[in-house]
Formats: C-alpha cells, structure tokens, sequence
C-alpha cells in the first residue's frame, strides 16, 4: 500500500495505481474526458489535471500519473478549476452542438462534464471542420464534427480487440477520425460506439428510435457463443432498442452487439405446427401438446421406453436442459439422450478424461440456509477438493496470466472472441509468448512469438512432434503422471524429420515450440471446435490432453486447458447431464445409453433397435451434423419427430410436430460458459405467444403423468444445483466470483492415434468453420446485424489457386466431393495455404455439409460453374 | 576481412592516412547539403573535367562540411608536405582556374579563406603537421585557419572530422582515431565502468532538454531484458537548424560508434537511427557507413571477435515534427501513427515494442567515442560546472558568418554572435536572438552577455534546444516572429492532447488579429492566458513549449504588440497590414521602382516624381530594396 494525501486526507491506495484510479476507488471526483478503465492512459484530453508535490510546477494527468509514497495531490483548487474551464472551452469549440437530433444524447459525457465543470459560454471562435460524416459504413455511422479526438476508439480498436480499423488522419486541429478513404472493413463488433464519449460514433440499430433515457435496460448474458460475456439489452415499449456495453470492459463481438435483431425476425415461429397429409398447419398449443404426449405414450407402450431419443440444445438454458434429461431418466426412464456437442466440445471432454480420469469432488457440503437465486448451494470451503477433467478447464479471465500460451487448429476471435481478447491482454506482458499452429493464417499469427503452419488435418502429429521433442529433453511433468513408458513406447518409431515432412512444420520449429512449452511457468493451451469437428477430433483431443499433463503447471493461474465450447451453453448441456452416459455433474449411469452417431446410423440402416420417435430440443441436426445425405435420409426413416425450436429450420421442415420457443431476452435461465462462469439471463422481453423450453417440456411430462420440478426457472436451478456439487461456489457472472477448489490432479499418458491421412485423391481439401460474424445458423435470419456484413456463404480461397482454376473473386464455383457437389460464390483469401479452401458452416444453401462425411475436412475437386 | 586485432584496426588506419593524405595534390570539395545547394557540386564537375582534360596529378575527394556555410562552396587544396589552402565561394570558372594554376605549379590567388598548417586529430588528442618542420611562406596573404574569428573560439568535438575526411570512407574515418573508442570499451571495460564515464563527463542530452546521458544509460542497464534497443534521434525538424544533418553527412561514422558503445553499455544488440526522409544525403552517407563498418565487423555480430553484436537499422520519418519527440519517435518506428505517449513508463524502462530503450541525439552520440577515448575528465574540462563540454549551434538569420559552431558551453551569446557570427549583417542593429527553434524563445540586447547553458538560457524563457540560433535584426518584427514559430507548432501539432490541438490555432488567429491591425487592449494578456495553458497542460514537449515564443516576445518586447494595438504600426515595417509603402520629394523619377515593381503598383513618368498606389500595393518591399536614392519610406 502506498500512504498519500489527496486533497488534504491522508490515504491508502493500491501500489501501481494511477491517481485517478485512485480516486476512483475513494469515491473523489476527478473530471476526466478521454480516460476509460477498459484501456491504458491516453492522456489526451488533459482535463484530469492535478496538482501534485514533490512534481513539476505545472499540473499533471490524474489519469498517466502513478500514486507515491508521501506524495500530496490536490484534486481541485482554484487554478485547476480555471484550467478545466479552458480546455472544456478548447474541446467545445469545434465540437457540433447538435445535440437534439445526437443518439449521445442523454448519456454524453461532454454534455456531463460541460454540466459538470459549468462553462457559461465559450468565448472562442474558430474555423469550423467539414463535417465529413460517414453514412456508408455498415452498422456504424461516424460524425467526426462530433469527435472530440480522445482517442479513447483507436485505442480500444488496436489494444483490447486487435482490428486496427481506424485510425487519425491529419494533424493538429485537422486531426480526423478516419477509416482510410474507404468505408469501415473490421470486425464490426463496435465497441467503438460503447467506448466512444460522445456521438461521434454511433449504432445504426439504434439510430434515431429512442433517446438514451427512454429505454430500460436489463443486463443479461450474451446468448450466442460459449464466451460467457455480459451486455445490457435496452428495450422500449416492449422492443430491443439495442445492445450496449458500457461498463467497465465495453468488448463485446459483433454478434453479441449487432445479433439480437433475431429476436424480431420475421420467421420466427409464431404457432405450433402438427403434420397432417405430409403438409406441416398451424395448430394450437393443445392440440400440439396432446399429439406429442399421446403420441409418445403410445410408442413407448408398442415399443419400449428408450423408443424415444433425445437431443438436448446447447442453445437452451441448463434448466430447460436438465427437465429435458430429467424428462427422459426420470419420466421415460431411459439414458437415451445426447447434445449435439457430440461431434466436438463432447470429444474435448472424452479425450481430457482420459487423461486426467472422472470429474470427482469432495469436501463440499449442501449449505443449509438458501442461498440467493441462480448460486449453488454448495460453498467452497478451504477442504473443497477437485479431481479429474474438469478442473484442468481454464477461466478466460485468469489466460492474460499464462506465460506461454499455445493455440492449436483454432481461428481465436471467430471461435470464441473473449478468447481473443484475453490473448491480447496477455500479450501486454514483455515475458508473453504466444504460439500459433494452425492450417492457415489467422489473426493471432501476427502477433505469435512462434507461428507453425500445418497441413490440414496434421494437428495431432504436430502435437506428437512436439511431445517427442518433449519426452527427448526429458521434461519433468509438474502433475502426477503415469503410464509414462507405454506412451514412450507409443512414440518409439516417431521421428520429428518425418513429423516435419507430413505436417510440413520446420524441425527447428517443433523444438522451439517444445523449449517453450518446457519452460514455461503457466502454459496454456487453446483449441477450438475446428480441430474438434476432425473426425479423430477425441484424438486431437487425447494429443493435447498429454501435451497439458507433460507441462502443465495448475497451481499457475492460467496455465490450464481452453477446448472451445463453441456455444452460449454448449459446456452447460453437459454438465447438466443430456449425454448418454452421464447425468447431472457428469454421475456415471447405469445403462448407458446410445450416443447421436451411433442412433443416426441405426436409423440410416433401418436397424430394428432404432429408437421410433426423436425429440429435439432445437438441435437443427441437418445443418450441423457432417454428411447432409445420410443424416436427411436417417431422420425421413424416423416415425415421429417433435422439434422445439424458434425457426422453421431444415429439420424442423421434416418434424411432425414444432413447438415454438421463446428466445433469449423472451425467458429466464442460465447458461454455462466455455470457462465455466454461470451467465444468468433474465427475462426482458414478452414471449409474445411462444413459450420457454421448460414450459413446454413439463407440459409435455404432465400430460404423460411425470412429475418434474417447475416454478420456473429459479425454482428448477435449485433442484438442478442440488444435484451439483460440481458447481460449488458457482453464481451468476458479476456477482460473487467463483471461488476456486484446491486441485488435486494427477493423470495418466494414453497413446494416440498418429495416422493423420485424410482419405481420397481429390486435389483440394475443404475445411468447414466458422465466420466471424456468425454464431451457429442462430445469426442467419433477417433483420441480424451479422447478416449485414457477412450475408452469404462463400468460398474461400487462395489466389494462385483460383487463378490456376481460372475463378477470380465473385465467380461461381462448383465444390464435388466424394459425398456431394454444391455450387458457391468464391472470394480470394490470401491467409488460406495452396491446396485448402475454406467454406463457413453457418448457411443453409449452400450447405457446406452436404459435402462432408465425417470430419469437418474433405477433399474435394473444384470447378468453374 | 573482419576486424578482431588492434594491429588490424591500424593497418585499416595507415590505409586511411594515405586515402586522407595521398602523395600528390589533393582537392577537396565540400559536399554536404550546404554545398551542393550553393552549388558545389557544379564546382565539383568543373574541376572534374578540368582535371581531365589538363592531365593533372591530383586527387579529386569529396568531404563533408567544415561548418561555414556562408562561405560555400568551400575547395580545399591539399599540398602534400606543405600546406593545407581553403578557398570560399567557389564557382565552375574559378574551379578551372584553379585546376589550371596548380598545372602551372602555381598558388591560386583568388577566394583564398584561409591556411591549414595542422589538423587535430581529437580522439587522440594528436596534432598532426602538414609541412615538418615549419609552414612554408606563401607567395600570397591569408589568414590562417585558427585567426578566422569564425573558427577562433571554436570547439569541435562532435564535428571533429567533418570537412577533414571522405565521410564515405571508412579508412579515413579510422585513420583519425575512429573505432578505437569502441574496441578500447569491448575488449577492456564492462558496461558499468562504461556508464560510470559517460557519467563522469557530465555529458547532457544534446537534444534540447538536457537530461544527463550517463544517468539514461544507467536506468536502461539497469532493467532487465533479453531484448532492448538504442536509438539515434535525427528527425531534426526545428526551423533553421541543420546541425545533425552537418554531422551525419560529414561524419556519420562518429554516430554510430557512439551508438555501438551505448548498445554494449546498456546491452542493446539493436539499433535504429530515424532519420527524416528529408535528408536523402545523410541517408545515403549512413547506409554506406553501416555497409562498411559491417564488412570491416565494427558493426553485426561478434564485434572485434568478442561477443558483443549490435547491428543498426535506419528508419526513415515521414515528415512529422512531433516524431522528435521520443515516445511519438517510438511510435513511428513501431509502424504507427507518430503520437506521443504519456510518460512514465519512460522509453528506457519501456520503448521500442517494449522493452528498454536509449533515445540520444545525433550529437550526443557522437560526443560518446572521445569522451570514451580521452576520459571523463578531458571532456568536462570544456563548458561549466553544470553544462560540460561542446555543443554545436546552427548559427543562422541576420548575422554575417551563418554556419555550423561548435563552442565549449559558457561562452555569451555575445562572444557567439558578434566574435563567431562577425556580427549583425550590413552593420544594422541587433534586436534579439532565438534559441532552441520553435520551442525556444527570444533574448534582447540586454541578455547578450549571458552564457550559453541550459540552466541559463532557460532562466530567460528560452532554452539550449537542439542547436537552432536565429539572430534578428532591427527590421524584424517580434510580434511577426512570434507568429511563425505559432504557424509551424500549429501545423506540426499532432492533434492528440487538446491544449495543444486547439489551443496552438487559437495563439495564431489570436497573433493574425494583432498583426492585421485589428487586436484589441486586453489581447496580450488573452495571448498570455492561453499560452499558459498549453504549457502547462499540453502531453509532451512540443505543446509544453511550443507558447515560449509568444511568452518571450511578450516579456522582452511588449512595447512592439503594444504598438500593434494600440497604434496599429508595426515598428519593424514588417506585418503588411499595418504599412504603406510612401514615395518622397527627393525622387528623381528613375524609373527603377516602377519597373520592378511585380504589380504596376507605382506610376510616374520618367524624371516626375513617382507616386505609389496604394489601392494595388502588396508590400512586398520591392521598390523600397531597390531605390538608389532613398527615396521610398516605409510608414
């Protein structure tokens, strides 16, 4: 602690501190303009200035000015008020008092300080700027006659997200915002709107159709990725105004800030829809819910109980999901129930508990008073112990403290963004180091200390490559390990020259990666759904998980394992227990039951033990599951179908009955995140006809006479958390942190699969990922801000290999793989290597799966037309 | 070949020696920038051709600049054994004039400047002799080189060897005791005792603001990491001065010697100079060095076969004068927008992409070698107690010998201006002298006496700064000076801190309304206001003294904005709105003015007194520069 005076009063601040953070955290105003927490001093507006001793005779920045011992500091006097009025006087002069007609106005904080400083008039006058507004970008709009050249968006653009999107042009009084001379071309997550103190940058959403005041405001968990972030969602008269994040972090993603607009999207589902003569009509709730439970009483009654299969959503919240399992174990009694994190998150979790073995905790006892809504009511004692795979799981708040940070087969922001920013935080710190392997080039290679470029498909040998250069420094593992001389023996005939040769990685770099890795004091790996949606994504999977047991160092905050649960609740549908063989906290079952591949290609083949009827709680399994054709042809095989989803999707268009659902803002519910955080979602919107997940579930259950939890969703968290003591400590993000349990790890070397050849002889591989802007097919509908910038799919490719294939950008392109043959516009993309193109898998037509078998990489052959 | 040896370095100094001395005739021209604009390079040509075409045994060289400009282009002829002659204001004709006297065995007799009869060779501290043992008589009468006042009080460290070596040889550069600082620093001292000497020498940065040198090295040794970097400042960009670009085209070799001993006291293994793209010579010159100290092993890796590696890079600036600041510098070279940062941290605990850096001057640098040599304590013995050594001053404006001066600090502006300078140009009277370019500002008459040093140039409202001096005379106007250096800080001003952004535009419409005539009482403490605030508030040095201008000429002639308000004259007849140009009885109808005169602002018949229109005037002063008979005032 370091002892000052400020303002006469002896003090006590935070060493390190700034003074005006300081300040801050004392509860004394300082006027400040440019100054935000979410970034490093700028130092531009000066209006912070204070007098402090011992210093120079003039004033300086609160906000760049370091707190010392002894120091006196004097935040308002006479002198400093005259200063304050100047520079206010200074910074009004140019600035457009358009306020009547400026979205700012309301929460502006020049319109504050000018109110709060007092400046009667100005008494300067000065050439006025061309106003040069930019009406053409997409999302963003830009008044630089607004601008008030903080600086606060440049900074928050190249610092905290990495676009380096705009930029100052011109000097002096003539400093202007700019994007170049061509419209915005980012990542459009506009936090530089949030960031911005004034109107000059501001959200075409929101435009015009409230003022600031007007709107409440419901803070709320982000409903589309895994990344577990938190937004105020503005609502006026019962409609989304907009998303805003101005709080102390302002990053949000463009799906997050621009996404919600799929709330109002014209086709959504407004009716339950029942099959009658092959057509899909309009029908009542009753009506639907009557055919559902009649329907599934008597296939259960002809054929078994496990007749029913179930699919849980890693969309819907942990208490839609856990009445959904609850529905099948306890209603039908059976374990055949599985979530589409099957075919990556779920490998991520397979391939870590092999390694690090079963998630078991002790010494957490139920507390017995009631605990608030949404918080376990488990406490974390000093005895709480935690074993197995889930506590190798890395928080994304404590990744900027790893040293060493390894990204393999992940595109970082358009996997997870959080992820992204984090590696930018960490990047901050001089003794950072940051490897990059991956396929292609992606944004985080330009800031790698060591960037690998594999062949597609080769992760895993890389991986191997680097264990052997590992186990030939003879590494000493920081966690228990055994099993060491099997897995030895398993790399025995592995030589780095032929890892070199196959994945095409440089020797040299293999080992630096491996010194790196061994020398780190907080390691960190991060890999994404990408390298999971391989078709030995477990293996991939199993690689890393041995990878972490030799280096890992989990008494280091940040060293940990970051797999990527692509989305909002993809970790949580897990852990509340819709998997075949686990229940909630990942209890094992007795009988386990079928997992989603296994009863798809039961289906396919017709097979007698094929379950009779497929519940799906959203889940649009034609658009996500690879190889379109035989998962089309199992699901017209199956009976009945009930889909519970917000949009007529490609398999709801095959369902018998729809049921549609409320949306996020529209019900109440958690999620769990990528990192574990428990992200509460409160109910800011009406549901307007449609009705929430656990609703229509327990409608469903009480028609077939099974009692289940209900009183809504805090009712069913209470039932669920009860059965958790995995989630010990666990409460909503924001409010109390999640206390951390000792770890007791130890963990066992398995071998892995080193075959990485990818089968056929067409001349290109296809990868199948994800965009930027989009989140699962969640952001294909009309009105979504994400649609605006990225509204179709296209082919990514490199350009010498379209030159070679005669297609320049924008050309059509047929895709044939063994599986199918799509035709898709092409655009040129430098990053990807010769020899891979890239297709994202957000959109229906073209499909990218109808291309795929059973990994998200297939060869195909390309042409013209 | 690679030098590792001591023997080896002066075998490559014997080699200099007879580049620098060859056995026959030599012929020097000086070709920085300061020549070739006066047109050396024409001489050059001639001389060239002329050579040629007589068949004369003589050698053509090229050299950087001795430092007096006024007198380019400057030719040097070297006798072997005998004498050292420099010409002044050389043109093609009497280059072949001369070619042809030395065909004929003769001594030029025209445009003679003066005689060498020795040179110091500093970083020695050797003399050495061009005729043994006396000077031979010449047939003609010149002064000799250390009876010129320009040179008499001068000394020169940091210009050592300009205007003495090729400053693109190397050999020449080593012949004069070049790169034996550096070996004397890798093969037998360590960074401390490195440190400890700089620090011994009092050297301060010779960038303007004078922070010890010793002590930035030291803050930048002491924190630890595997990467950190030292950088050469030569974005020299204040109006008027061309001190770096003297040196680094007359000697880029001292720079990065200089640099090379920094990096091993600091343990940088990388170095950059940025230099302003609108040197293309000195850029040149720097990239043929680096070349050639990087082919002899003076600069790369394993330097002298020790294990020190340092290697050097050049950064070009793009035009920005705010880049001089260092963390803006930084900036720049990182590939972003040149803006300042606010400091702490400060470059030496975090720079260049982060880790610790040393940003000096291009004269700071290349004090380093001799100080290294010679020690500590030869260094200190020059200037004052508080301000050791050297500097060099661009001496420019209304005096009569402009050029580059290198003094020991602590003599008077006085002794600078009116010993060095020769005083005021055509007689006139001296108004004030400015320091430090746009960050400085003006002394009166009544200051000349004070000596030349940060601490008290500073107590006058002005500072040392780079090395930029302007003399003004009586017939300029201080509020008109004001006012440039308010245009070029306004324009150079990078937008990011307000006080600085807004308030350097409001300074010059407030000093545009004082000139035109239109200012109003209370003006001059509005302009006092204002400038108080930018200084006080603004991000970095270029806001914070960007007002001294203004502020000195406030203080020191208050009497002339006065004058600008209250009377609506301008007591220098300089700002055009406040002046008619008037023509009196006594003309005698030459003709002359209206004839020169751009704008057919004056009529009158040939022996009619002549009558100037004022409806059409411009004021540019054309007539009245040209009138024989006085006859033409200025009110």
């Amino acid at each position: 602690m370091v002892n000052l005076t400020i303002d006469g009063r002896a003090v006590q601040t935070k060493k390190g501190q700034t003074i005006l953070e300081a300040c801050d955290d004392l509860g004394i105003f300082v006027p400040r303009l440019c100054y935000h927490p979410a970034l490093k001093p700028i130092g531009a507006c000066r209006i912070c200035v204070v007098e402090v001793k011992p210093g120079p005779p003039r004033p300086l920045p609160a906000c760049a000015t370091y707190v010392a011992e002894g120091q006196e500091v004097v935040t308002a006097s006479p002198k400093l008020d005259v200063i304050r009025l100047e520079l206010m006087k200074l910074v009004l002069i140019n600035h457009a008092l358009e306020c009547p007609v400026c979205d700012k106005g309301g929460e502006c904080e020049l319109q504050d300080l000018t109110h709060a400083i007092g400046v009667p008039e100005v008494d300067l006058a000065a050439v006025k700027l061309p106003p040069n507004q930019d009406y053409e970008s997409q999302l963003v709009e830009r008044h630089p006659d607004r601008c008030v050249t903080c600086g606060r968006c440049i900074h928050i653009c190249r610092d905290r997200v990495g676009a380096m999107a705009i930029n100052f042009t011109l000097r002096g009084y003539f400093t202007e915002l700019t994007s170049g001379a061509v419209p915005l071309d980012c990542e459009f997550c506009g936090s530089c709107i949030d960031i911005c103190p004034v109107g000059a940058l501001i959200n075409k959403q929101f435009k015009y159709r409230s003022r600031a005041w007007e709107v409440t405001k419901t803070e709320m968990a982000c409903p589309f990725c895994g990344g577990g972030c938190t937004y105020e969602l503005h609502v006026k008269d019962g409609k989304v105004m907009r998303v805003f994040n101005g709080g102390d972090k302002v990053v949000l993603c463009g799906r997050g800030r621009f996404g919600w607009p799929v709330v109002e999207a014209p086709d959504r589902l407004k009716t339950p829809l029942i099959r009658q003569d092959g057509q899909l009509q309009e029908a009542t709730w009753d009506e639907a819910l009557d055919l559902v439970a009649a329907k599934f009483r008597q296939i259960t009654e002809a054929a078994g109980l496990g007749a029913i299969y179930g699919v849980g959503s890693p969309r819907a919240t942990n208490e839609a999901n856990y009445l959904f399992q609850k529905f099948f174990r306890q209603g039908l009694g059976t374990n055949n129930l599985d979530n589409p994190g099957r075919y990556t998150y779920i490998r991520a979790l397979q391939g870590l508990a092999a390694v690090f073995g079963p998630a078991q905790v002790s010494g957490v006892e139920l507390d017995p008073s009631r605990p608030p809504a949404f918080t376990s009511p488990y406490p974390v004692t000093d005895d709480a112990k935690g074993k197995g795979f889930p506590f190798v799981l890395g928080k994304i708040d404590d990744l900027p403290k790893a040293d060493v940070v390894l990204v393999v087969g992940a595109d970082v922001t358009p996997e997870l963004p959080p992820l992204g920013w984090a590696l930018l935080e960490a990047r901050e710190r001089d003794a950072f180091k940051l490897i990059v392997a991956n396929n292609r080039r992606t944004k985080f290679d330009r800031y790698a200390d060591l960037s690998m470029r594999c062949q597609p498909g080769t992760e895993r040998l890389l991986v191997a490559g680097i264990i052997k250069a590992l186990l030939a420094a003879e590494v000493t593992p920081a966690i228990r390990a055994s099993g060491v001389e099997e897995f030895k023996e398993s790399l025995k005939k592995l030589t780095l020259k032929d890892v070199a040769k196959k994945t095409g990685v440089e020797e040299a770099a293999i080992k630096a990666a491996a010194d790196l890795l061994a020398q780190a004091l907080a390691p960190a790996i991060i890999f994404g759904a990408e390298l999971l949606a391989q078709d030995k994504g477990q293996e991939n999977a199993l690689a890393l998980a041995d990878l972490f047991l030799l280096v890992g160092k989990p008494g280091a905050p940040g060293s940990a394992l970051y797999p990527v649960a692509e989305k909002n609740n993809t970790r949580g549908v897990c852990e509340v227990g819709v998997l075949p063989d686990f229940g909630p906290g990942f209890a094992p079952v007795d009988k386990p039951g079928a997992a989603l591949p296994e009863v798809l290609a039961l289906l396919e083949k017709g097979d007698a033990a094929a379950p009779q009827s497929l519940y799906l709680l959203g889940g649009d399994l034609l658009r996500f599951a690879p190889n379109h054709k035989q998962v089309e042809k199992a699901l017209k095989k199956v009976p009945f179908i009930v889909v519970q989803d917000a949009f007529l999707t490609e398999t709801a268009k095959l369902a018998h009955v729809v049921l549609p659902v409320a949306v996020h803002a529209e019900q109440e519910g958690t999620f769990i995140s990528s990192d574990g955080t428990l992200g509460y979602l409160p109910r800011a919107l009406s549901a307007n006809g449609v009705k929430p997940d656990c609703l229509i579930i327990h409608e469903i259950a009480s028609r077939m006479g099974y009692s289940i939890p209900t009183g809504g969703p805090a009712n069913i968290f209470k039932d669920l958390a009860k059965a958790m003591p995995l989630w010990a400590g666990l409460a909503p993000k924001g409010s109390e942190p999640r206390a951390d349990f000792g770890k007791d790890l130890s963990g066992q070397l398995v071998p892995f699969d080193l075959d990485v050849s990818l089968p056929g002889r067409r001349p290109l591989t296809l990868l199948v990922g994800k965009s930027l802007q989009h989140s699962g097919s969640f952001t294909t509908h009309h009105p979504c801000g994400a649609l605006t910038v990225t509204p179709r799919a296209e082919l990514g490719m490199n350009p010498d290999d379209a030159q070679g294939l005669g297609l320049t950008e924008g050309d059509a392109a047929k895709v044939t793989s063994s599986q199918g043959e799509i035709s898709v516009p092409i655009t040129l993309n430098p990053d990807l290597p010769p020899g891979l193109v890239f297709l994202p898998e957000h959109f229906a037509d073209p499909a990218a799966n109808a291309l795929t078998l059973n990994s998200n990489l297939v060869r195909v052959t390309i042409s013209k037309g | 070949m690679k030098i590792t040896s001591l023997d080896q370095l002066k075998k490559i100094a014997e080699q200099g020696l007879k580049l620098t001395y060859p056995d026959k005739i030599k012929i020097m021209v000086g070709m920085a920038t300061c020549g070739i604009s006066s047109g050396a390079d024409k001489v050059y040509r001639a001389l060239e051709a002329k050579i040629a075409e007589l068949g004369l045994d003589a050698a053509l060289e090229k050299t950087g600049c001795i430092g007096f400009c006024q007198k380019e282009p400057l030719v040097d002829v070297i006798y072997p054994g005998k004498v050292r002659l420099t010409y002044e204001a050389m043109t093609p004709a009497r280059a072949e004039a001369l070619a042809e006297a030395l065909q004929a065995g003769e001594i030029y007799p025209e445009q003679l400047l003066c005689r060498i009869d020795q040179e110091e060779f500093l970083v020695e501290g050797k003399t050495r002799h061009y005729a043994n043992p006396h000077p031979p008589a010449l047939p003609v009468d010149v002064l000799k080189y250390e009876e010129i006042p320009f040179f008499q009080k001068q000394v020169k460290v940091a210009l050592r060897n300009c205007g003495f070596i090729h400053p693109e040889r190397i050999e020449e550069y080593i012949a004069r005791g070049g790169y034996t600082g550096l070996y004397k620093v890798l093969t037998s001292m360590n960074p401390e005792a490195v440190i400890a000497e700089v620090k011994a020498s009092g050297l301060r940065g010779r960038g303007g603001a004078g922070f010890p040198t010793g002590l930035k090295w030291e803050f930048a040794y002491k924190n630890q990491s595997d990467t950190k970097y030292v950088i050469c400042n030569a974005d020299e960009g204040d109006p008027g001065a061309f001190m770096d670009r003297g040196i680094l085209e007359g000697d880029p070799h001292a720079v990065i010697e200089g640099m090379a001993i920094g990096a091993f006291a600091i343990g940088a293994q990388e170095g950059y100079i940025y230099c302003r793209a609108e040197y293309p010579l000195a850029i040149h010159r720097l990239k043929i060095a680096i070349r050639q100290a990087e082919d002899l092993g003076l600069l790369g890796d394993e330097i002298f076969g020790t294990g020190f590696s340092f290697n050097l890079r050049i950064r070009e600036g793009a035009g920005a004068f705010v880049c001089g600041e260092e963390t803006a510098l930084i900036a720049s070279i990182e590939g972003r927008v040149g803006e300042p940062r606010p400091r702490p941290p400060f470059p030496a605990q975090s720079g260049l992409w982060g880790k610790p850096t040393i940003i000096n001057n291009v004269k700071t640098w290349s004090h380093i070698a001799p100080i290294l040599t010679r020690g500590a304590e030869w260094y200190a013995g020059f200037g004052t107690k508080s301000s050791p050594g050297t500097t060099v001053f661009a001496m420019v404006g209304k005096v009569n010998n402009t050029g580059l001066v290198e003094i020991p600090l602590g003599i008077t502006l006085r002794e600078m201006i009116f010993e060095i300078g020769g005083g005021i140009d055509r007689g006139r009277d001296f108004k004030a002298v400015q320091t430090g370019g746009p960050s400085g500002g003006c002394i009166p008459g009544e200051y000349l006496d004070t000596p030349v040093d940060y601490e008290s140039l500073g107590a006058l409202g002005s500072i040392m700064g780079s090395g930029g001096m302007i003399v003004m005379d009586e017939r300029d106007c201080m509020v008109d000076v004001a006012k440039y250096f308010i245009d070029f800080t306004k324009d150079e001003s990078c937008g990011k801190c307000t006080p600085c952004r807004e308030g350097t535009l409001r300074l010059m419409e407030m000093l545009e309304t004082i000139t035109a005539g239109k200012g109003q009482e209370g003006d001059i403490d509005k302009l006092v206001k204002m400038s108080e605030l930018i200084k006080k508030t603004s991000l970095c040095g270029l806001g914070q003294t960007a007002p001294n201008p203004v502020l000195s000429t406030i203080k020191y002639f208050r009497d002339e904005y006065e004058a600008h308000i209250r009377d609506q004259k301008c007591p220098a007849h300089v700002c055009k709105d406040l002046i008619t140009f008037r023509v009196l009885d006594q003309c005698n109808g030459c003709q002359l003015c209206r004839l020169k005169c751009p704008v057919e602002a004056i009529e009158g018949a040939k022996k009619v007194v002549h009558r100037v229109i004022q409806e059409k005037c411009i004021k540019c002063g054309t007539c009245y520069e040209k009138c024989k008979f006085g006859a033409i005032v200025v009110e």
